[in-house]
């Protein structure tokens, strides 16, 4: 039974911000449901830093390969997992064919010569809509919850930034020096301690190998700076640690939070479970 | 088919070429006799003529719109550089303006579009849900034409894809009250300002997407599922590309 906040974890910042479809329908009916809604300020620097980093690193590939199809070659090359690639470029291609035959229109290839050929065409959308996705999902950060929360001064949340070259510079995406939040966390050894035990018994992934380290460490060294690394690999611990009592945890990651939640008292849904579907 | 329901021009009035002449007299003196071509550029003709599914209006105003002398300005002024002739004209808001073609063009096609909404929006009231579809329909077939009128500005392109990828989002539901009237503000936006500042066309489309339309395409969700998969790999890429720049 969901209570009536919600504190938003990145995951619903993605789906709701950059996705579409029913993923994306699922997130923002659920956050509508909560009587009040938080948005803690690591959620955005995650979301800055990862998804969104990943709109603004298509935008800037697009820009340097000027072309669908050399985009599609440059990114086939970059990733190793071919089944995967073959499927999602295989989606592609189709979604393109569909797009062609839907956007054919008499007269215009005379008319507007290079403006009118499909591939450019396809490309120029591309292009426009990943430069107004970057942009319209950070001001749509500010709006998505009732509150933002838990602000962290190391961090200074900047709006991205257009380069000349037509590029997004999303800068910064780290905290500044020392990460202002091991003062806090060194003061809740206990609840770190339920955390890394929780995390010992979970499937030893390489983001819970690097979690357990730095909440471990938190946990019995006094005098430890957090630095971005560390700040960063405690990602789900954060949203666990700061839930108000009387809130959830809103995520699609259920199988990593729910454990760290659970350790302490708190509970934690997915837009799935919120709606009842 | 639009020729049955009345037609409007917006906010603007249509006047006569009555006044036209005397300007163009009047820039001739200004800019000389050597800044004013008089020959026709057949090309210009051909480009600026209707397609099948356009107004009555429009067809007028395309087939009599004169170029005009082309003043290095505003980047949106370089390519007419002659007078054809002085006729009247619909396209109002640069009737006696040294404007581009391209320009002048989206001007006639979003009038045009806002009238098929507009007439939209009145047959629904009237109750007549599926001849307001229709005129939906109608507008549709302008998007690919005012996409190809994307040089005008970045903003332009960026407005008129997010309306493109809205429609086909729906697949083929119709719009309803809200939906329309949502439709109507945003040409009404692009069609006061064409090349509005990106910050501005922003939050144009904030507000379409508020009326319930989703402005994103399947294409860039794809491409983002690819990038997403491996993240780490194109981060590391990335970080690569920022460093150089």
């Amino acid at each position: 039974m969901p209570k009536s906040k919600a504190f938003l974890e990145t995951t619903i910042l993605a789906d709701s911000l950059l996705k579409i479809g029913s993923d994306s329908d699922a997130a923002k009916k659920a956050v509508r449901s909560y009587e009040s809604t938080f948005l803690p300020v690591y959620a955005i620097k995650e979301f800055k830093a990862g998804p969104l980093l990943n709109v603004s690193y298509l935008h800037s590939k697009l820009l340097e390969c000027k072309s669908y199809d050399d985009v599609l070659v440059a990114l086939a090359r970059n990733i190793n997992h071919k089944y995967q690639v073959a499927t999602c470029l295989r989606l592609i291609a189709d979604l393109r064919k569909r797009i062609l035959e839907e956007s054919k229109s008499e007269g215009l290839d005379s008319r507007y010569r290079s403006l009118a050929d499909a591939d450019r065409v396809i490309y120029d959308r591309l292009v426009d809509e990943t430069k107004l996705l970057v942009m319209k999902a950070w001001l749509r950060c500010e709006t998505i919850a009732d509150s933002i929360v838990d602000d962290l001064p190391c961090y200074v949340r900047a709006a991205p930034k257009v380069r000349r070259n037509g590029q997004y510079n999303l800068d910064p995406t780290t905290c500044k020096v020392d990460c202002c939040l091991a003062a806090d966390l060194r003061s809740r050894k206990m609840e770190l301690t339920k955390l890394v035990s929780v995390i010992k018994a979970q499937p030893p992934k390489r983001e819970n190998i690097s979690r357990q380290r730095v909440l471990h460490e938190l946990a019995v060294r006094p005098s430890l700076k957090l630095k971005n690394k560390d700040c960063k690999a405690l990602g789900d611990a954060v949203f666990a640690l700061y839930c108000p009592a009387d809130g959830d945890v809103l995520t699609t990651n259920i199988s990593d939070i729910r454990p760290l939640t659970d350790a302490l008292g708190k509970t934690t849904c997915s837009p799935a479970e919120v709606l009842g579907t | 088919m639009l020729s049955s329901y009345p037609s409007s021009i917006g906010d603007t009035d249509v006047t006569t070429n009555a006044t036209s002449a005397p300007r163009f007299e009047g820039l001739r003196k200004s800019f000389g006799a050597s800044a004013i071509e008089t020959e026709t550029r057949a090309s210009k003709v051909k480009y600026l003529q209707p397609t099948g599914s356009d107004t009555a209006d429009e067809t007028r105003s395309v087939s009599s719109q004169p170029i005009l002398s082309g003043e290095p300005s505003s980047p949106l002024l370089t390519t007419g550089t002659s007078i054809e002739q002085v006729v009247d004209s619909p396209s109002i808001y640069f009737r006696s303006e040294p404007i581009s073609d391209e320009l002048r063009r989206a001007v006639q096609l979003l009038e045009s579009s806002r009238t098929f909404i507009s007439d939209a929006i009145r047959l629904l009231e009237d109750g007549e849900p599926l001849r307001s579809d229709e005129l939906t329909m109608e507008f549709k077939h302008k998007l690919p034409e005012l996409y190809c009128l994307r040089t005008i500005s970045e903003s332009f392109g960026i407005v008129i894809n997010a309306i493109g990828n809205a429609m086909e989002n729906r697949r083929g539901a119709a719009l309803d009250k809200s939906e329309l009237h949502a439709l109507n503000d945003i040409l009404s936006s692009l069609l006061r300002e064409p090349a509005m500042t990106f910050e501005r066309a922003v939050r144009v489309v904030m507000d379409f997407e508020d009326a319930g339309f989703v402005v994103e395409s399947h294409v860039t969700t794809a491409f983002l599922d690819l990038v997403e998969i491996f993240g780490e790999e194109f981060r590391q890429e990335f970080a690569g590309i920022n460093a150089e720049v």
